[in-house]
């Protein structure tokens, strides 16, 4: 028996309104823990190929890990996955917040729907009543007015995932949202559970968690929390959370500025966390255990720009602020208020806006495809109506909604060449020319364009003692310089492998890889002491491996191969024109043989080879592809 | 002697209660020694490591977006109209 879980599986036929338990399957927690490796070795069995991601066939799960709502620092997350509207792959987002715990006290660790709904339904979770409600009250409301009516109904302390409009009309980089502003934001699985007519999951959960090892656990736990506690990073994370990045990144070239034309930008103090903590911070506050608590609440208190709510983080200030030209802060943060309440990613919404703005700057977008609107770099008013016109896929909106790759492919003119994206998502927060390792990390990520498969930030201010430790001392130098492309196939694949691990036990990456505080042995430890499991560094190691090459094997089904593993043209053939990191580009080639000799895969289509599926214990997974040998 | 334009941010900059300063130096650790007097305890408390004399843990120091362990260390000659800037901790995406 494991312990430390809720110990059973929810699975709701939407089509036919029929709802089962399960109980969790030890066999398949040991061999791809809980969370994410969960839901990739489940979505692998059950989501067909060959189907529209917006239709019934897709199957849509959400889990949590396996130290969720445990005391080990920052351990508040849970996943949701599916086939993606948005890339057609892989789909996999995360967030933060209470949710999670709260599935977990009331006694679930996963749970999946099929099928669609006909009206809108919720599902309704109040420890071991499960039931499906309708939604015809909510249908067509925010995310917060849906938070306030269903906390109403069924009490304060009920916990909440749900969409917005955005989601409800089907905007193909929709967001999950919970706890009224944390976001599972990529891949567009909002869109997901609006084409199965779901509008929202409420828990309430009261029991308990049992764990395996008390009293152990308890001197973990407490050693666990010093250790954060006295990590340098915590006190400015806990200040600034990760807006201050903004400065840095303007200071080595990386802050993506005018749709990733360049790294730098004029009025980046404008929208710098500094800024924003001196003049709109209400207060921090963090997700469930956390000690880091890069959260934040944030108010503009009068104008156009008016509201009180969730604060952006660097992502969003340098997607709807630097990515669009845009200094004016107040309408970024306005702007990431309205994305929470209707529900959208605003990395690629300010991906998708930018575009259309150096298009418009080309000359290739004008007014008569606009609907009048003037998207001049920098226009706030414009941004800022756009979002919603996207969100209600009104006009112009309603290109957009559809990204950046596929507006672009329904007008071209040549405006796809200034599709910032990989496998049709937007590319985030890092100007891979400033930082290698980014360049070929949002190229390998399962989901397209990502940040966080791998976050390999190790290299970013250059952690020495930390790569020397997890990688060994003859990667140095090479491996802590940003410019510097040699070794960061190495890195990249050993970071995705540990970071999958992270994703699976529900823990945030903030603690586990920057600040790089809690390795492998740590969560090893708190897997024994919380959940009764003995694995060693290896043994993680390898679960980590056969996750990443089952998340490649689900893209590999769909056609991927090393075509599609592929930068803009844009970032490995043109220097950055300006900035501490001019004249670099992507050296994308060698990294990207570097990485698939490590991880064991064809140099030339980026398949797996047979003898790394066998390592991994994949062989059934890959009958009937044409597996490289 | 060179004069360099040397940043601060966030929490450093909470100390020198400035954005940037020009200042005077030959090397790195000159400007540091030269932050250390002109800022003081509060500076030294939260920036210097007590057992090397250097940057705390995390802390960098980079000179023209360059991170001074890929240049000469403490010893990175500064050169007129440098940009030196000094983090505390700050990372991630
Ligand atoms: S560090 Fe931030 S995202 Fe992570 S758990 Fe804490 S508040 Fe949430």
């Amino acid at each position: 028996m494991i312990q430390g879980v809720g110990g059973k599986v929810i699975w709701v036929d939407l089509t036919k309104g029929k709802i089962e338990k399960r109980p969790i399957e030890k066999k398949l927690v040991e061999k791809y823990l809980l969370g994410a490796g969960y839901l990739s070795k489940v979505l692998f069995d059950s989501i067909p190929t060959g189907i529209d991601p917006l239709s019934p066939e897709n199957v849509i799960g959400f889990a949590t890990g396996l130290l969720t709502a445990s005391m080990f620092p920052q351990s508040s997350r849970h996943v949701v996955a599916a086939l993606s509207p948005l890339t057609d792959v892989w789909g996999e987002s995360h967030a933060a917040g209470f949710w999670g715990p709260e599935l977990k006290l009331a006694g679930y660790d996963a749970i999946f729907f099929t099928g669609a709904s006909l009206d809108p339904v919720y599902l309704n979770i109040n420890d071991s009543t499960v039931e499906l409600l309708s939604a015809d009250d909510v249908w067509g409301r925010d995310v917060f007015e849906t938070d306030d009516i269903l906390r109403e109904r069924h009490g304060k302390r009920a916990r909440l995932i749900y969409i917005g409009q955005a989601g409800e009309n089907l905007v193909r980089f929709a967001a999950v949202m919970n706890d009224r502003d944390r976001a599972s934001a990529r891949s567009g699985l909002g869109a997901v559970m609006g084409s199965k007519k779901l509008k929202a999951i409420c828990v309430r959960g009261t029991g308990r968690i049992e764990v395996a090892d008390p009293k152990k656990y308890m001197d973990t736990m407490d050693e666990f929390y010093r250790r954060m506690l006295a990590n340098p990073f915590t006190p400015g994370r806990a200040k600034y959370g990760t807006t201050n990045l903004v400065e840095m990144m303007q200071h080595i070239g990386r802050l993506p500025s005018y749709n990733m034309r360049q790294g730098v930008f004029d009025g980046y103090e404008k929208i710098s966390g500094e800024t924003i903590t001196e003049k709109y911070l209400v207060k921090p506050r963090s997700d469930w255990c956390c000690l880091q608590r890069c959260a934040r609440y944030t108010s503009v208190k009068e104008g156009p720009y008016k509201y009180e709510g969730g604060s952006p983080e660097y992502e969003t200030q340098s997607a709807l602020g630097s990515r669009c030209g845009n200094d004016n802060l107040e309408s970024v943060l306005f702007g990431h208020h309205l994305a929470n309440q209707y529900g959208m990613d605003t990395i690629s919404l300010g991906g998708t806006i930018s575009w259309a703005m150096e298009a418009w700057d080309e000359g290739l977008l004008t007014a008569e495809d606009t609907d009048g609107i003037d998207l001049s770099w920098g226009n706030h008013a414009s941004i800022v109506k756009l979002i919603k016109m996207i969100a209600f896929r009104e006009g112009f909106g309603d290109v957009l909604a559809e990204g950046s790759a596929r507006a672009a492919g329904k007008i071209g003119r040549g405006t796809e060449k200034f599709v910032m994206t990989v496998k049709k998502q937007e590319i985030a927060g890092q100007e891979p020319r400033a930082q290698k390792s980014m360049g070929l990390a949002a190229v390998t990520a399962a989901r397209g364009a990502d940040h966080l498969y791998a976050f390999p930030v190790l290299d970013e201010a250059g952690f020495d003692d930390e790569i020397k430790e997890r990688f060994g001392e003859e990667y140095l130098p090479e491996m802590a310089e940003r410019l510097n492309p040699k070794y960061k196939g190495i890195m990249v694949k050993e970071c995705e492998d540990f970071m999958v691990v992270v994703e699976s036990l529900g823990l945030c990456k903030y603690g586990t890889q920057i600040p790089p505080e809690f390795y492998y042995e740590d969560v090893a430890l708190a897997m024994k002491v919380h959940n009764g499991l003995e694995f060693t560094r290896g043994d993680l190691q390898i679960i980590g491996e056969r996750i990443v090459n089952l998340n490649r094997l689900f893209n590999v089904k769909r056609g991927v191969t090393r075509a599609d593993d592929n930068l803009p043209d844009r970032l490995t053939k043109e220097g950055a024109p300006l900035g501490p990191s001019k004249g670099e580009v992507v050296e994308l080639d060698q990294m990207l043989d570097e990485y698939y000799l490590k991880r064991g895969w064809d140099n030339e289509t980026g398949i797996p080879y047979a003898s790394t599926l066998k390592r991994l214990g994949l062989v059934e997974e890959a009958s009937g592809m044409e597996i490289p040998d | 002697m060179a004069t360099v334009t040397v940043k601060f941010f966030a929490t450093v900059r909470e100390i020198t209660g400035m954005r940037s300063m020009e200042m005077d130096a030959k090397n790195v650790r000159e400007l540091l020694d030269k932050l250390k007097q002109q800022f003081g305890k509060p500076f030294t408390d939260v920036v210097i490591d007590p057992k090397t004399d250097e940057l705390k843990k995390f802390f960098s120091c980079m000179v023209n977006g360059k991170r001074i362990e890929l240049l000469s260390r403490y010893e990175t000659e500064l050169a007129d109209n440098d940009a030196v800037a000094l983090f505390p901790p700050v990372g991630g995406g």
